[in-house]
């Protein structure tokens, strides 16, 4: 009598097998991941915001608008080889540290920290931005120094401050590993790991990362009744031209993707952040920032660039402080113009913290590995959402 | 013959099977709520507002609803802010009208638009209130005609990131801006009368929006006069930064054609066509392009413009040749580029024009409208078929019909469930994992019970 | 008398195809009934000597009489199945001849402490894979499998008691073709009563051709290697 097949035979089993944790031979998944269908090799999203089009294909607009364009097309392999290597500490010099050090599943993709903490302990100035839906950005890092996730990737991989890896020792890592070179073959087909290999399949995971099933989203697709009188008095301040929120944080990805200069305080002592500036030496971008995305925004507390708020009443309030109050002395910023005079009551700010929480959607969390194929303890695990 | 009677019999069926495809009428009388009215609406329904005061804000997310207001011997449907209620009626539905309202004392907008294509706005009233009379965003296709805006601190007639938009038979007078088409491509602005305000009809680009182009914009039979009133614009605000004495601005926007207007007594110019710099301390934005480009002037008539112009204006003035200012005045740089033309440029004063080429079009006449066809097409979501887009939207992700996916096919559901819709809605409520190889099912607790079971039912009747 | 009436029926409702037992197997039948109606509810070995005529002594069954190897059925699964045949759920369609025979021989397990331990006997045995007997392209069985049979059979076809989708790796391949054509043409698990083989019925009209089935079959004796 045979109560169970030997574990031996799922092993054995190659095809579209989603690892599990009675894995002890790596493999890759041929299913493309929640939210994700297969069309010729490749995955590619299926949403409520599947069949709406968008002016000008902008990806802005109201409820039953079309998504920005996302990068996707990439193959279920490949998305899985990022998932492993997101988590997997052998990215980094000292192999203490992976992308989910500051992008924890279980903080939103964020790490929970006003400013992250670098290779040697060192506050970082910028807090880490949560990567639900990053694919859909066409611009990275607060100050929009990147336009791809491929290029933004580079930054923390060889920053001194941060993962400290250098472009040969990150691969020679990986070339010296049997799972690894075994994994790469198994994505990309090729006998030897390049780099572009590894920022490609960082790139399909973290674009698999997608958030578009909140209960927001339910009303916007016309299920009314699944957001409460509040939540939707605080959609309607959100949107209204007076809190003029969803001017910029427009939806569906709640983002609309623009250099905003807002006036927002650094932590005391702390100097202004030129950002923008910083990078395109343009007097009129100091202190610009590109609009982060909403979505999930209840889970990635501290807000904004300098993590200066705790809360989300606490950030929401600051938009009726009044335009510039906490520009420090002697600065002139080219203020956005709608930061302006809203005079928001109390009563708006908390239905607007309300409305903020209908955004929450991890439905679509990746299966977080247990182990990766290094050989490291998986960073940022711990935590299963489901 | 043969064909007729099956598609009649189609016709009824459909006529049938969905009511709320028949429109009905919804009245709302003086102490009645409009949005109750709106929350009972289907597509296609008409909510008729009695005069009254209607002291609220109304958001429509649904496709196809009218608000019509019903006029009696002389009594309008009032909408009443207060000072204290943000916009009157905000929108995201497509194929949206609303009409014959008088609204006042809002703090934001009277009418806003966020999306929502084929929007019909007329015989409105717009008095006194917040930051834009009328702003249609994110939409195409759209005709806004025959309402009446004053003291607005903004833009009285605000048409923002739209396509396709006809704006006719209005009058805008004591507002900062009158008329203003930003970010849109393919408007049309024909016999509206724009007088006292600051300025009176703009066309913009305005940089740091997601929507970076104005072109293919005709300015026609407008009456722009008198437009001088002392700019009340909020600190801060694009258009407090626009000097008072303007009839028409036109900045950065492409294509731009001007005929037949009556352009007159503007105190600073009768048009100004400038480039980016015009407005200052704002975060510029690479990806906005800065000049205006082949901006075509016809026939307008135009005097007695630039009489008392601000000084910047006099000064440039004071370079030129004359004391007095302009009927046109072209700003430095690319607006004064041949790629501009003219046609009986002698009949204007005017600066920064001599380049400017003579035009080859001598008129309009055969460009009636800029609204496509037919409208835009639309997904139109109806109590009838949201279902399919929740199971679209939320069960497609991870069920194909008869393949593997992140969850096992519908077809292996639709075994397992067969006549037990509601087993399904229990378990997606609080899934547990039953499959070594599959990962667990993320709940979907926050659907209602009959959210739930109206998919559960779905999923089990899909076929492919 | 009664079980002679029973017989009388397996052998007239046996008519007209190829689910004809023929006259080894009934003789087969016909003995297991005596058997059966010498035994105690309460011992298993004694009341699977009736069951041995066809299926072997070991369980290893026998394609000659069309009877299906049991040792790499689940016990779960036996008992389900008996019951089935006890309660008439299996077996009753004019064209199961096999199914017939088995569901009489079964209505003579005079109560559920018998299938129990009958079933229980079985379990001893020891579990060896069914040799294969069929041939059929094992990717594309692999792709269907993984698509439509998998999500409830498992992975690797080990079965899913949770969802009481029953192993078929082990199982003789010629017997779950079989049993395969059976669901597809409504002569097993068309009956709505019979909760879990109407499932099986639904999905047996899933996979495009004759050859599909075959295919995803010997993908499934594949596994038991």
């Amino acid at each position: 009598m045979r109560r169970r097949i030997l574990p031996l035979l799922v092993l054995l089993l190659g095809i579209a097998s989603m690892p599990t944790d009675a894995d002890t031979e790596w493999n890759l998944s041929e299913v493309c991941p929640a939210g994700f269908h297969l069309k010729d090799g490749a995955c590619y999203l299926q949403s409520f915001y599947s069949d709406y089009v968008s002016l000008q294909s902008s990806g802005v607009g109201g409820l039953k608008t079309g998504l920005p364009l996302l990068r996707e097309g990439f193959s279920a392999q490949q998305i899985d080889l990022g998932r492993l290597l997101f988590f997997d500490p052998i990215l980094s010099l000292d192999g203490d540290m992976a992308c989910s050090s500051c992008h924890q599943p279980a903080r939103g993709f964020a790490d929970g920290l006003a400013g992250s903490i670098g290779r040697h302990g060192e506050v970082m100035h910028r807090s880490a931005p949560t990567l639900w839906n990053v694919g859909f950005l066409r611009q990275l890092f607060w100050d929009a120094r990147a336009s791809s996730l491929e290029e933004q990737m580079q930054g923390p991989l060889f920053s001194q401050e941060e993962m400290a890896n250098t472009p040969t020792q990150l691969l020679a890592s990986l070339q010296q590993n049997d799972n690894y070179r075994h994994l790469f073959r198994l994505a990309f087909g090729e006998s030897e790991i390049d780099l572009q290999q590894v920022y490609t399949a960082l790139t399909a995971f973290e674009s698999s990362l997608v958030s578009l099933s909140s209960r927001y989203d339910l009303y916007a697709n016309g299920f009314h009744e699944v957001l409460t009188q509040p939540e939707i008095e605080g959609m309607n301040v959100f949107r209204s031209f007076v809190a003029r929120c969803a001017e910029c944080h427009t939806p569906p990805a709640f983002t609309n993707q623009q250099i905003a200069v807002i006036g927002t305080p650094e932590p005391d002592g702390v100097p202004l952040d030129a950002g923008v500036q910083a990078i395109t030496g343009d007097a009129s971008q100091r202190g610009g920032f590109r609009v982060p995305t909403l979505r999930n925004i209840e889970l990635t507390a501290p807000y904004m660039h300098s993590g200066r708020f705790k809360t989300l009443r606490e950030t929401v309030a600051f938009y009726t402080g009044g335009r510039g109050h906490a520009v420090p002395k002697g600065e002139h910023l080219s203020l956005h113009w709608h930061i302006w005079e809203p005079n928001l009551t109390d009563h708006e700010l908390d239905l607007l913290v309300a409305f903020l929480k209908t955004l929450t959607d991890q439905s679509f969390t990746p299966v977080l590995p247990t182990k990766v194929p290094s050989g490291l303890q998986p960073v940022a695990t711990q935590i299963l959402t489901h | 013959m043969k064909k007729i009677i099956p598609m009649g019999l189609l016709w009824l069926g459909l006529l049938l099977a969905v009511p709320s495809l028949m429109a009905a009428e919804i009245s709302v009388k003086d102490g009645d709520s409009i949005q109750s009215a709106v929350n009972k609406a289907n597509t296609g329904d008409v909510i008729l507002v009695y005069p009254g005061t209607y002291k609220e804000s109304v958001y429509v997310d649904k496709d196809g609803i009218t608000i019509r207001g019903v006029v009696q011997d002389g009594e309008w449907p009032v909408m009443e802010g207060e000072g204290v209620r943000n916009d009157a009626i905000l929108y995201s539905g497509n194929d949206f009208t609303v009409e014959w309202l008088t609204i006042t004392h809002y703090k934001g907008n009277a009418i806003m638009g966020q999306a929502g294509n084929n929007f019909v706005i007329r015989y409105n009233k717009v008095i006194d209130t917040g930051v834009y009379g009328i702003f249609p965003q994110f939409g195409k296709n759209g005709l806004i005609e025959y309402n009446v805006l004053s003291g607005i601190e903004d833009a009285a007639i605000y048409v923002g990131m739209c396509d396709n938009v006809d704006v006719r038979h209005n009058e805008v007078f004591d507002n900062v801006a009158g008329i203003e088409i930003e970010n849109t491509r393919h408007a049309l602005v024909e016999n509206n009368y724009a007088h006292d305000n600051t300025a009176g009809l703009l066309v913009f680009i305005t940089p740091g929006l997601p929507i970076k182009t104005t072109y293919d914009v005709i300015l026609r039979n407008n009456f722009v006069v008198n437009n001088n009133t002392a700019n009340f614009g909020a600190a801060g605000s694009i258009v407090s930064k626009v000097p008072p004495g303007i009839g028409i601005v036109v900045m950065a926007a492409d294509d731009v054609i001007v005929e037949g207007n009556i352009v007159s007594g503007n105190k600073t110019a009768g048009i100004v066509i400038t480039d980016l710099a015009f407005i200052t301390d704002i975060s510029s934005d690479p990806d906005s392009e800065p000049n205006p480009d082949r901006m075509v002037f016809l026939d307008n008539l135009m005097f007695d413009n630039g009489a008392d112009p601000v000084a910047d204006v006099k000064a440039l003035m004071l370079t030129q040749f004359s004391r007095r200012g302009p009927d046109i005045l072209a700003n430095l740089g690319s607006a004064q580029e041949p790629d501009n033309c003219i046609i009986n440029r002698e009949r204007y004063t005017r600066f920064g024009v001599k380049k400017w080429s003579e035009c080859e079009r001598k008129d309009t006449s055969d460009i009636l409208t800029m609204r496509i066809p037919g409208g835009a097409p639309n997904e139109v979501v109806t109590t009838e078929n949201r279902t399919k887009l929740l199971y679209q939207g939320i069960c497609a992700g991870c069920h194909a019909y008869n393949l593997r996916m992140i969850g096992p096919p519908t077809l292996t559901v639709q075994a397992l469930y067969r006549n037990d819709a509601q087993g399904i809605a229990d378990y997606i409520a609080a899934p547990h994992k039953v499959r070594t190889d599959y990962p667990a099912m993320p709940p979907q607790g926050h659907l209602s019970p009959e959210l739930r079971r109206e998919v559960a039912e779905y999923m089990l009747g899909v076929t492919k | 008398m009664k079980r002679l009436a029973l017989l009388l029926c397996v052998v007239l409702a046996a008519c007209s195809n190829d689910n004809v037992p023929d006259v080894s197997s009934e003789k087969a039948a016909a003995d297991a009934l005596q058997v059966l109606q010498q035994s105690s509810s309460a011992d298993g070995k004694a009341l699977y000597a009736a069951c041995a005529a066809c299926h072997g002594a070991k369980g290893e069954g026998n394609v000659a009489l069309s009877a299906p190897s049991l040792v790499n059925q689940q016990d779960w699964y036996l008992f389900r199945q008996l019951n089935g045949f006890r309660s008439g759920l299996r077996g009753s369609h004019p064209q199961d001849g096999y199914g017939a025979q088995m569901q009489a021989i079964a209505k003579t397990l005079p109560d559920e402490a018998a299938v129990n331990a009958v079933v229980s006997y079985i379990a001893s045995f020891s579990a060896e894979p069914a040799a294969k007997t069929l041939d059929g392209n094992i990717k594309r069985g692999a792709d269907y499998y993984s698509n439509l049979c998998g999500a409830c059979h498992g992975p690797a076809a080990e079965g899913n008691d949770k969802l009481q989708a029953p192993a078929l790796a082990g199982v003789d391949d010629w017997y779950l073709l079989k049993q395969f054509d059976h669901f597809r043409d409504g002569i097993r698990g068309a009956d709505e009563a019979d909760r879990y083989g109407y499932q099986m019925g639904m999905m047996g009209k899933t996979l495009p051709d004759a050859e599909t089935a075959k295919d995803v079959i010997a993908y499934i004796q594949s596994l038991a290697d």
